[in-house]
């Protein structure tokens, strides 16, 4: 059974007392604030305290007017904590999705705050939208082919003058000679940089948009995300470098269902790349009243506002070391990491956000990192605050109700640093020890007096398990291992793995339903098998290799068929001469096509793990008699599910700028005139697309590594490396 | 003068200065005719695009089955302050900042010509403000 103590603790408070909970609450002053939601300056803007600084050059047509915008309300509940949400998500460079009723004003917020800021808006409406192209921008007959001859000279010159806004780098004579031009898309045009420029990217009713629309905007968010490049495919590759703290991207959308056609939910995986805030899908009552009034003049146009609505960005953002150094943030952490999974448990178990039509997930990755960013970025000295602030930004905004949202605050008011009190001289006070920890001893029953939520957390590991235990396995769900190996200073690390059989199960059964991979009915039974025969092995592995990374490979699986759903939505695969001339896809030999569970490691770069970067400059033949042989089918599902989780590609462009490879010692194809290549894979983020080819087993480079790898098959031999 | 043709005289003056684009939903395309006969008597100009929209600042659009992508795009920036109009032939955008105090658009469709367009995802009776039907 899972114990939760964030939740046990949440237990005990709903058994409070109503005088002890008024007791909590009486320490909290009501105080009013004189101080302006909305401070300007002549360089920045502040929203609630979240500062943003105004761009240096706020001409252009794209640039929207501040006279627009006179009467905009900024009401407390709404207008106002939006503002500060939409300017802490553009501090941090992170694209922010906002989904709520069409009353609630989302785009002209946007549009005002530009206007405030000298910003620019780049606007696109995804509804009825099917043509990339228009977003992304296409070839066109170029308008700036004229016929000299019939133009005088100063007629010319300022037709070519003309020309200078759309083509900075094109001299007239070369324009002009031209058939056709490339012309930006409305996102394209966001994404260029130009001096004193800012930019936002509206992509308005962003859940009525078509698949692929959304798959190439996901492909702008990435590199964004990274900071690298986005590559116009619709412009013979050209390479757009983009910037986040220039460029900031907000998606608007309207709830799924409740009325609004055409609204689907979006795939939960999607939403991960998003900072996901949902606001009510009508104004509050009390926010339509005061908007009301305010528009009659019986109220200010803006509303004042409690202190802790108020959030305040450092200048500088704490290092990594030294968010280390503040007091409590190891405990603080720890209590974190169960708050997540508490969370995550709520979630799954639809015990909130159980009326909303658009699913999401908390990520086990993204959120850790975004929590990370906005304490570093808004640690104001109390490090119980921040962490709290950062928790309701990215936790509870993404819930709907007033009451979902209260659930969840009150698992968050638990996740804090309470500072070690010293010893108490005072009479009495073991006495009062000794009743605090009777009353300690009480709350387990007090909790597990109601053991709906605790159990409903587990319920799904118990299904899981009494459906093996009918087919005759009775596995236990985790293998956890702790591996241990020395940094490059030779200090010891330890790095405790667990892995999950249930968790991963599920993952890959939706993961292959997602993409259209058949497996069998028996699928679960058949891992499950190879699991329960192999766990000490799989343990010893772990242990001895750090593996952390676990495949559940279905059997029979075809590789064309299997490359091409593994690569949905990326550019065509780039296959090289050897790999083709061996038959591409279709004429690769694997070593097995069993059902198998396949163990990894799951580092970004071969180079950055000091075991696998131990492969580099290896041939295969040596890798293959240390008993290596990952295979390109197994390599296809690996990317692919490091794609869906983490939003970018591994082996990708290494930060000093080489490509690290990745040999698939266990796939070969065969060469003219006998004999077989070795297949090796890469992604190349800057063409979007897979990069497979093939070399002969004795032939070594040294930026050609291997992801090491193990296979566990049900067929003997069991625990059979490679 | 029938007793809805005045009901709908005195619509169009509550249209002036609103923020939001007006949407007249007609039964059939008899009374749609009465309303545009209206719509013209009282100064409006019908507009046969996006361009024409702009270029008029009281002006009436007849909704159509094949209703337009920029049509839709107009009608849900009108009350946002800007309106990015993109030219897919020549790759252009061009922004105009509606003068809400001077103007009134108006969007007219009849009843299953409205349905057609809601269902192809295109929600105007959500986009658009004060709404009038006989």
């Amino acid at each position: 059974m899972i114990f939760y103590p964030l939740l046990a603790q949440l237990f005990k408070r709903k058994y409070m007392s109503s005088s002890e909970k008024q007791n909590e609450f009486a320490q909290l002053p009501e105080t009013i604030v004189t101080k302006e939601p909305i401070i300007e300056t002549e360089t920045d803007i502040s929203y609630l305290g979240v500062t943003l600084e105004k761009a240096k050059n706020a001409e252009g047509q794209f640039v929207p007017r501040r006279e627009q915008y006179k009467d905009f309300i900024n009401d407390k509940d709404v207008a106002l904590p939006l503002q500060r949400d939409v300017a802490t998500a553009w501090l941090s460079g992170e694209p922010l999705l906002i989904e709520g009723g069409t009353s609630l004003g989302k785009t002209t917020t946007i549009r005002k705050m530009a206007a405030e800021l000298g910003w620019e808006v780049h606007y696109a409406n995804l509804t009825g939208a099917t043509d990339v192209e228009d977003l992304m921008g296409r070839y066109i007959p170029n308008p700036f082919k004229v016929d000299r001859t019939k133009l005088s000279n100063e007629q010319y010159v300022k037709i070519v003058e003309s020309w200078q806004a759309h083509t900075s780098d094109l001299n007239p004579a070369t324009l002009e000679a031209m058939e056709f031009i490339f012309a930006d898309g409305k996102v394209t045009s966001g994404l260029r940089q130009e001096e004193g420029k800012k930019k936002i990217i509206i992509l308005d009713e962003f859940n009525a948009s078509a698949p692929n629309i959304l798959i190439r905007l996901h492909e702008v968010l990435d590199a964004l995300e990274r900071g690298g490049e986005v590559i116009l495919s619709e412009d013979a590759s050209e390479a757009v470098v983009v910037d986040k703290d220039k460029t900031k991207i907000v998606a608007l959308m309207n709830p799924p269902g409740k009325g609004y056609f055409g609204r689907e939910p979006l795939d939960p995986a999607q939403l991960r790349r998003w900072v996901y805030k949902k606001m009510p899908s009508e104004l509050p009552d009390e926010t339509f009243s005061y908007a009301t009034d305010a528009l009659f003049g019986a109220e200010m146009g803006t509303q004042t506002v409690k202190p802790d609505m108020f959030l305040e960005a450092k200048e500088q953002p704490l290092t990594t070391e030294q968010l280390q150094e503040v007091p409590g943030v190891g405990e603080i952490l720890e209590k974190y990491k169960e708050f997540h999974k508490a969370a995550k448990e709520l979630l799954k178990n639809r015990k909130i956000a159980g009326d909303q039509p658009q699913t999401f997930t908390y990520d086990d990755r993204m959120e850790p990192r975004r929590v990370r960013d906005f304490i570093q970025r808004f640690y104001n000295g109390d490090i119980n605050e921040t962490f709290q602030r950062a928790l309701k930004y990215y936790y509870a905004n993404k819930l709907e109700s007033e009451a979902d949202r209260e659930k969840l605050s009150e698992l968050i008011r638990l996740v804090e640093y309470k500072p070690k009190q010293a010893e108490s001289k005072r009479k009495g006070a073991n006495r009062e020890k000794k009743k605090e920890k009777k009353e300690k001893e009480e709350t387990p029953a007090e909790i597990f007096a109601d053991k709906s939520a605790v159990e409903l957390a587990s319920l799904e590991k118990i299904l899981g398990a009494k459906k093996r235990e009918l087919v005759g396995t009775t596995i236990p769900a985790e293998i956890t291992a702790k591996f241990k190996w020395k940094d490059e200073k030779g200090k010891e690390k330890v790095e405790k793995i667990i892995l999950d059989f249930e968790k991963e199960m599920k993952y890959f059964k939706t993961f292959y339903e997602k993409y259209g991979v058949e497996f069998t009915e028996d699928f679960e039974t058949e891992m499950a098998e190879i699991w329960e025969a192999n766990r000490k092995e799989i343990e010893k592995e772990i242990k001895e290799k750090g593996f952390n990374e676990i495949l559940f490979v279905p059997g029979g699986l075809a590789l064309p068929d299997l490359h091409q759903k593994m690569t949905e939505g990326y550019n065509t695969t780039y296959e090289g001469d050897n790999f083709k001339a061996g038959g591409s896809f279709a004429g690769v030999e694997e070593k097995t096509n069993d059902a198998r569970i396949i163990l990894l490691h799951n580092s970004e770069h071969i180079k950055d793990n000091p075991i696998l970067a131990k492969t580099l400059g290896k041939t295969t033949e040596n890798l293959q008699k240390e008993g290596e042989s990952l295979m390109l089918s197994d390599d296809l599902i690996f990317q692919r599910k490091i794609f869906d989780q983490r939003g970018f590609h591994i082996d990708s462009k290494h930060s000093d700028g080489n490509y690290y490879w990745s040999w698939c010692p266990g796939s070969k194809v065969p060469q003219e005139g006998g004999g077989f290549r070795v297949v090796f894979a890469d992604w190349f983020p800057d063409l979007g697309r897979l990069y497979v080819d093939a070399l002969d087993a004795d032939y070594s480079v040294p930026n050609l590594g291997c992801r090491l790898s193990r296979c566990f098959k049900k067929s003997p031999p069991a625990g059979e490396a490679g | 003068m029938t007793n809805n043709e005045e009901k709908f005289k005195k619509f169009l003056n509550i249209l002036a200065d609103q923020k939001e684009v007006g949407l007249v939903i007609a039964k059939n395309e008899k009374e749609l005719g009465t309303f545009v006969k209206i719509l013209n008597e009282a100064g409006l100009k019908q507009s046969e695009g996006v361009a024409d929209l702009l270029k008029s600042p009281k002006t009436y659009f007849v909704v159509s089955e094949n209703f337009n992508k920029d049509i839709y795009d107009f009608v849900v920036q009108y009350p946002t302050g800007q309106l990015e109009v993109f030219n897919k032939q020549l790759m252009q955008s061009q922004t105009f900042y509606p003068d809400y105090k001077n103007s009134v658009v108006i969007l007219l469709v009849d009843k299953d010509n409205l349905n057609k367009i809601q269902e192809k995802g295109f929600d105007i009776l959500s986009a658009t403000g004060p709404a009038f039907q006989a």
